[in-house]
């Protein structure tokens, strides 16, 4: 069920992405720490990693593994979580149309070495998934229904400062300028 | 933790809804996310719903809301406050929307006489844009009173107690009686002008 729609050669994860990045560490077997390569910061790294309890992602990735498996493990992770926590709760759990699109759109901005700081379902039945800087933080909501809305908060001066629909196509540059200023 | 009696209704009436006054709290349980960190700020905007049910700050102190209405206790939950006045004078804190998007009835469940929801106007049609504002707005103006798995002491238990105690009281005793003097001035100022 899960990402049947998505074309994954659209946005090919392979080790050439690893090779330019700069200060990342590599073990003695030459495999790079994606821990360190996603973010800059060790406690984003683990919020990301540690997505559950149980397992989703292993601290140390070799590069040997598709990046493509483990966004599918933390999707499938997403839908088993929304079974068991957020359906007591009456919050619709992310069904295949928002799981499908957050893929694309996790994948896309994969490519620019971006990664959301958090993956969750939202109450509005769907998944939010939220990017942060130094002062604000963009909650993008993928919804069941397909539409796509993000809000943009001033975390320390408590005031929205954006807030709108948007387009898929209008995701990636969104985001780029959220984070990069781009 | 042992389930408080007087949470039970035992074939009490539901008050008015007039009764929640715009100083009281509406107490939600939370549950973030199993991502979330110690950290980051409650409440998680991505679990915030419009359509919440509440516990009423006069007959519930916010550690009494971690009971579901099976009487369980969920230790792992966190506890946020929303002031009455937050809910209904939306237009004061936020000018895009009017006031009385949103309004509390009591809600009175036999396992939780505080229960209270959050109703709309079925006539108001909230798009999502409206509904992320909303949801915002909320995440700022609330008061967290605990945090999953914090406990609380016997002193800030009393002193919960307390305050649940006289803002019942004020509602149930004081108010009644203070309108009925207001009246009487009224209606004797009215007599003195004919």
């Amino acid at each position: 069920m899960l990402g049947e729609a998505i074309d994954y050669d659209k946005f090919p994860i392979t080790t050439s992405y690893f090779n330019d990045v700069k200060g990342v560490d590599k073990n003695s077997e030459g495999e790079v720490d994606l821990y360190q390569l996603l973010f800059a910061e060790k406690d984003l790294a683990q919020e990301f990693i540690q997505f559950s309890d149980d397992i989703v992602i292993q601290k140390n990735i070799s590069i040997s593994s598709s990046i493509d498996s483990k966004l599918m493990r933390l999707v499938d992770e997403l839908y088993r979580q929304g079974e068991t926590n957020w359906k007591d709760q009456g919050i619709d759990i992310p069904n295949s149309i928002s799981i499908a699109l957050s893929e694309l759109i996790i994948k896309s901005l994969y490519k620019d070495k971006l990664v959301p700081f958090r993956i969750t379902a939202s109450a509005e039945g769907g998944i939010c998934l939220v990017f942060k800087n130094k002062t604000a933080a963009l909650y993008l909501e993928v919804y069941n229904d397909g539409e796509i809305g993000f809000i943009v908060e001033d975390f320390i001066e408590k005031k929205i400062l954006q807030n709108s629909e948007i387009e898929l196509q209008a995701v990636e540059a969104t985001i780029k300028n959220f984070l990069l200023g781009e | 933790m042992r389930f408080p009696l007087s949470l039970r209704t035992n074939g009490r009436e539901a008050l008015s809804s007039d009764k929640i006054l715009r100083f009281h709290y509406a107490f939600a349980r939370h549950k973030p996310s199993s991502d979330w960190n110690a950290q980051e700020e409650l409440p998680d905007f991505s679990k915030i719903k419009l359509d919440q049910s509440f516990n009423w700050s006069i007959y519930s102190i916010p550690l009494w809301t971690r009971f579901d209405d099976s009487m369980n206790y969920k230790s792992d939950y966190a506890v946020v406050g929303y002031k009455v006045s937050t809910i209904r004078l939306t237009n004061r804190i936020n000018p895009s929307f009017q006031n009385f998007i949103f309004d509390i009835k009591t809600d009175p469940l036999e396992n939780n006489y505080s229960h209270i929801v959050l109703v709309t106007d079925p006539d108001l049609k909230i798009n999502k844009t409206q509904k992320r504002e909303l949801r915002m707005t909320l995440k700022h103006r609330c008061k967290v009173s605990l945090l999953p798995n914090e406990k609380q002491n016997f002193f800030r238990t009393f002193f919960d107690r307390c305050c649940m105690i006289l803002s019942r009281a004020i509602v149930l005793y004081i108010m009644p009686r203070l309108g009925k003097k207001l009246n009487a001035l009224a209606n004797c100022y009215c007599y003195k002008e004919i």
